[in-house]
């Protein structure tokens, strides 16, 4: 009978806990040294102090790198595209970009955005960031 | 420290077989390590097996059907760098005098593997993994940085490819020996742009094995001493501490530790054996090594000069791109061919009067760090 029964819907998670707030990245920058990390870590190792500030970056970014990757992977069916881009703020973030991937240049803007990535077996959509060209 | 020699090397036969066993692949290489050292089995006091697409105590499920049993053995694994880690883990038993005499095995199963024809991913919980990150996509991203600092072309990315196949043509023991031309690689199927399927290396199943010993020990088998004079194996420093992605700092820093242990420079290398799972990243190789100077590795790959003939050959043997990539394996194997071309045996590949040649190899991807483990060997004649 249980297939007769409404479709549960899961709540959505992100791919890990600590790495999202309010739609932005939580990052940490060292007091010591002031270097900005992402994912935030426990502490500076470079400089062994443990002064972490945790702040959230902007959400405009200027592409790195990129890459169009046309086969699939865990979670991505091909074409899709990913890279790295630099904040403002001084760090470097990896992660998917959304679109078609033909029209991609390094130094061009992207703004971050928090989005459902995919979906798991049980239902449960996963959030992510990823990267959307600003025209 | 006590010099440590090379004694026997051997190699399987490499392609997709995947009818064959771990173990009959394992043995294969063994055996053939053992005939060219011209020791028994029973003589081999210790031994260290690497492995990435693992099971269970692999060094031992080799060993048995070969004699080998009832000594010490450990199984190591450090992604595509795991065969010469073992290789360094046993130079240290040797150097350290625990044993006089060990083996080092790398062994690989592709086709049987859980990323047979598949992207090869980082770890399962890895951040940039799940968000899509993959190994060609790695190098991708390193190859665009690439073009955009050093005015590389697909093209030159294309030239690497050529170069290694132009060479592996020469060895019976390559797993594609088939010539191509810059078109054919450039067209070739997309994989990860600018990344080429050309440009990879392939889905390889095979095994390596090397014998080291003391130099007192390799002295009542041989005359030709081949020595291991530097060694060194790294892990990856930070991903934020790099400006950009064209360089492996921690594979120039592992290259200039084993020079300094070895005595010698980039200058004085005859032969090089390196990393090439993906083209473009052989050019970067070329200046964290030395072989050039920072921002020339396109204008040295264009000259010909690692070519076979030219005054540094990089990947004689054809490289991870024509000889095949059994991961696992093919850090020992490289190291296995130089020793080749220091005896004066590498056949139709030989580089003329090789005296210094370098085994690098590079390994693993995670979020946060440059990369996994970079190893360098330096072997002299």
């Amino acid at each position: 009978m249980n297939e007769l029964l409404p479709e549960k819907k899961q709540a959505p998670r992100p791919v890990r806990e600590g790495l999202y707030r309010g739609g932005q990245l939580i990052a940490g920058r060292s007091r010591a040294s002031g270097r900005v990390f992402f994912p935030k870590p426990l502490k500076d190792f470079q400089t062994n102090t443990d002064t972490i500030s945790e702040f959230v970056l902007g959400s405009e970014c200027k592409l790195f790198s990129f890459t169009t990757v046309h086969m699939k992977t865990l979670h991505f069916d091909p074409p899709y595209s990913i890279g790295y881009v630099d904040f403002p703020e001084g760090v470097r973030v990896f992660g998917p970009i959304a679109g078609n991937g033909h029209d991609l240049k390094i130094g061009m803007k992207l703004k971050v955005e928090i989005a459902p990535l995919w979906t798991e077996e049980d239902g449960t959509p996963i959030l992510g960031h990823r990267f959307v060209p600003v025209d | 420290m006590r010099n440590v020699c090379v004694l026997g090397v051997g190699q399987s036969v490499f392609g997709k077989f995947p009818d064959r066993s771990v173990a009959s692949l394992g043995c294969e290489a063994a055996l053939a390590a053992l005939a060219d050292a011209n020791i028994e089995a029973r003589q081999i006091q210790t031994a260290y097996a690497s492995r990435l697409y693992s099971d269970m105590i692999t060094a031992q499920t080799i060993l048995k059907d070969i004699g080998i049993v009832g000594i010490e053995m450990a199984n190591i694994e450090n992604a595509c760098a795991g065969g010469s880690t073992a290789v360094r883990q046993l130079w240290k038993d040797v150097a350290a005098g625990f044993v006089d005499v060990g083996i080092a095995l790398g062994v690989e199963s592709m086709t049987t593997s859980p990323v047979a024809g598949k992207l090869i991913p980082p770890s399962d919980d890895d951040l940039e993994g799940l968000l899509g990150m993959a190994m060609p996509s790695v190098f991708a991203l390193s190859a665009r940085r690439l073009m955009e600092t050093h005015g590389a072309t697909v093209e030159d990315f294309a030239l690497v490819s050529v170069k290694a196949h132009d060479a592996g043509l020469l060895n019976p023991q390559a797993q594609y020996r088939k010539k191509f031309t810059i078109e054919q690689v450039v067209n070739s199927r997309m994989i990860s742009d600018p990344i080429t399927l050309l440009q990879c290396c392939p889905n390889t199943d095979g095994a390596a094995a090397i014998i080291l010993c003391s130099e007192e020990f390799a002295r009542r088998y041989t005359s030709k001493l081949i020595r291991i004079t530097g060694s060194a194996v790294l892990s990856g420093d930070y991903f934020d501490k790099k400006e950009d992605l064209t360089s492996f700092t921690f594979g120039a820093k592992a290259a200039a530790k084993a020079y300094e242990m070895a005595g010698v420079g980039p200058e004085d290398l005859d032969v090089v054996e390196i990393h090439d799972a993906f083209a473009s990243e052989e050019i970067i190789h070329y200046e964290d090594l030395g072989l050039c100077a920072r921002g020339d590795g396109i204008s040295l790959l264009r000259s010909g000069a690692t070519s076979l003939g030219g005054r540094i050959p990089v990947n004689p043997s054809g490289g991870l791109l024509s000889l095949g990539h059994p991961l696992s394996a093919s850090g020992v194997r490289n190291i296995c061919e130089i020793t080749h071309h220091l005896r004066g045996t590498a056949g139709d590949r030989q580089t003329p009067n090789a005296k210094v040649g370098l085994a690098q190899m590079l390994g693993g991807s995670a979020a946060g760090l440059e990369s996994g483990a970079a190893a360098v060997h330096i072997l002299t004649a």
